[in-house]
């Protein structure tokens, strides 16, 4: 009953302490981080001896799939604060602010996972999105923030405004806001079902960023601080593909014949101009952000086959992008903040300067592309078998083309860190804690790499509990 | 009892109105306010739609939630435009071309 909402209580009351640090101290950058670790880490404790166990207090819901999604959202969360802890070190203003919004963006996407209702869920994403618009301007007296923040904001509050209309359609045309009522409900037959399946599209469309609604990324992405850009391309990105999932997978399934061909139009469309894009891009940043512009257009694949194995291949994508972009994020920090830049030729001879992060760098890239044995390779290869499975020969081949395409905007870095020789290489201190956020994503890669069997099966089991 | 369908049109022609606005002008406080006539006209769908169901109170808590959610996000909007009129000198969107491809 009520115990299932204490890791959200948890999160919630340390974003409180965190804030108030700030109170006694604006110059103690560490005590705000660490509170938020413990939080963290209590929360997974807490979470972890939940994991059997299925229940509901009120509209929110806890079941297994929860539980998964739950486990992404806090380790995002935790690396997320210790790349955090280093990068802001020198920021000139209090830093408890941002620890305190980082946890509640946190507490709003795992409220979201639980939610099966309209209210709880719109509320719960709200939650989330205010907070990163918050993050995204954070450094405010950096104009690249404030514009990144604006860029966000708008585009975001757009969005939220397409879904308000496309749900209150969907409420008008059954009368209920609980998810598996209007999957029951809901008859294809009126054509208003097509302009409120457009107007959700779209609009999740834009918090996913799939083409033709993904201007605002590479902008935001690249003028938000790095580790905030780091939250927002695994934990965002994330939290938008779960409430697709939840929204079309449970709520809209009866209309499934509709929005089917929909997505996969936009997934190829999303795949292509990403990795197309990303060819160009000489700010590693923005390279990276449309890189997860085309991983959201694999992700879509898995929900346009809509078979167990396509969603679970989806969920079992947004972890392994979430871990490989929060680890590739994590060293663009320390080339950030360490004054190395952020462009291409900037990273020349990091393998010098920075072994360690150099090298998982490099194991990052060769994942995001798809090489095996490793994470990134898993996802797509489930995605693809997905597709095939379900009849869509063609989205699979264009996700195959993807991802040969992307193989060479990943190797200019790699070749970069490698190749290209630097003005002066001196070896550069590497701080204990992003090093060790970035670690733990490679490890994290690396395992699900050679045992990506476990990972798959729980969220198998996961997907058959939502699937109808 | 008025037909549903004149509210959905006031509501189609408010959300529209909406949309003109946040993509035509240049000005994020005029953008601002699209996006709460935008949300508005979601408000008017569900208190029109709330008459005609037996349960319709749900939808009146949800456009309760929606006016939450708009005061918020119109609060950190305008933070945001602050801050942008103290680092540009100027709030006309144009300025913002900082991050292109």
């Amino acid at each position: 009953m009520i115990e299932i909402v204490f890791p959200e209580a948890v999160i919630s009351l340390f974003a409180f302490l965190a804030v108030f640090t700030t109170v006694f101290s604006k110059e103690d950058k560490d005590m705000p981080a660490y509170l938020s670790l413990a939080g963290i880490i209590l929360a997974l404790i807490y979470l972890w001896t939940l994991k059997d166990v299925s229940s509901q207090f009120f509209t929110f819901v806890f079941d297994y799939y929860a539980w998964v999604m739950k486990l992404i959202f806090l380790s995002v969360a935790f690396l997320v604060v210790l790349i955090s802890m280093n990068y802001l070190r020198d920021y000139d203003d209090s830093v408890g602010e941002f620890y305190a919004l980082i946890l509640i963006a946190t507490v709003g996407m795992m409220v979201v996972v639980s939610a099966r209702e309209l209210i709880t869920l719109y509320v719960a994403f709200e939650t989330a999105s205010l907070s990163s618009y918050a993050l995204a301007a954070y450094f405010r007296k950096d104009k690249m923030s404030n514009e990144a923040g604006f860029k966000y904001l708008f585009f975001g509050a757009f969005s939220s405004g397409l879904i308000l209309y496309g749900l209150s359609l969907i409420y008008g045309l059954t009368g209920t806001t609980e998810l598996t009522a209007i999957s029951k409900i809901l008859s294809i037959d009126n054509p208003l079902v097509f302009l409120a399946l457009g107007m959700l599209i779209a609009g999740f469309g834009y918090k996913i960023s799939a083409v033709p609604f993904h201007q605002w990324t590479p902008d935001v992405y690249q003028g938000a601080p790095t580790s905030v850009t780091a939250f927002l391309s695994a934990g965002s990105k994330a939290m938008g593909l779960a409430i697709f999932i939840q929204v079309f997978v449970i709520g809209l399934y009866s209309a499934n014949v509709d929005w089917k061909m929909v997505i996969a139009f936009v997934a190829i469309l999303t795949m292509t101009l990403g990795n197309i894009v990303a060819l160009w891009q000489q700010n590693v940043k923005r390279m990276l952000a449309y890189s997860s512009i085309a991983h959201a257009g694999y992700a879509m694949i898995g929900l346009a086959a809509l078979s167990p194995l396509g969603v679970a291949a989806s969920l079992f994508h947004i972890l392994t992008h979430a871990l490989m972009k929060a680890g590739a994020f994590g060293v663009l920090a320390f080339t950030a903040f360490k004054g190395i830049g952020e462009t291409v030729e900037d990273l020349g001879g990091l393998w010098k300067k920075a072994p360690i992060l150099a090298l998982a760098m490099t194991i990052f890239m060769f994942s995001l592309a798809g090489f095996p044995p490793l994470g990134g390779f898993w996802s797509k290869y489930w995605l693809f078998t997905s597709a095939v499975g379900s009849g869509l020969w063609l989205l699979a081949l264009i996700g195959v083309i993807n991802s040969v395409i992307s193989v060479f905007y990943y190797a200019r870095v790699i070749r970069a860190i490698y190749v290209i020789e630097p003005p002066k290489a001196v070896r550069i201190g590497q701080p204990v804690e992003l090093t060790l956020a970035v670690v733990v994503c490679l490890i994290g890669v690396l395992v699900i790499g050679f045992y990506p069997q476990p990972f798959i099966e729980a969220l198998l089991n996961a997907v058959n509990l939502i699937l109808p | 009892m008025i037909p549903v369908s004149l509210f959905v049109i006031l509501s189609a022609a408010l959300f529209a109105t909406g949309i003109f606005g946040v993509s035509t002008k240049r000005n994020p406080i005029v953008m601002l306010m699209g996006i709460e006539v935008m949300l508005n006209s979601a408000n008017i769908n569900f208190i029109a739609f709330s008459r005609y169901y037996a349960d319709g109170y749900i939808a009146q808590i949800f456009a309760m939630f929606i006016i939450v959610v708009a005061a918020a996000e119109a609060a950190i909007g305008l933070a945001i435009i602050v801050r942008l009129f103290r680092n540009f000198g100027t709030v006309n969107i144009d300025v913002f071309s900082r991050l292109r491809w």
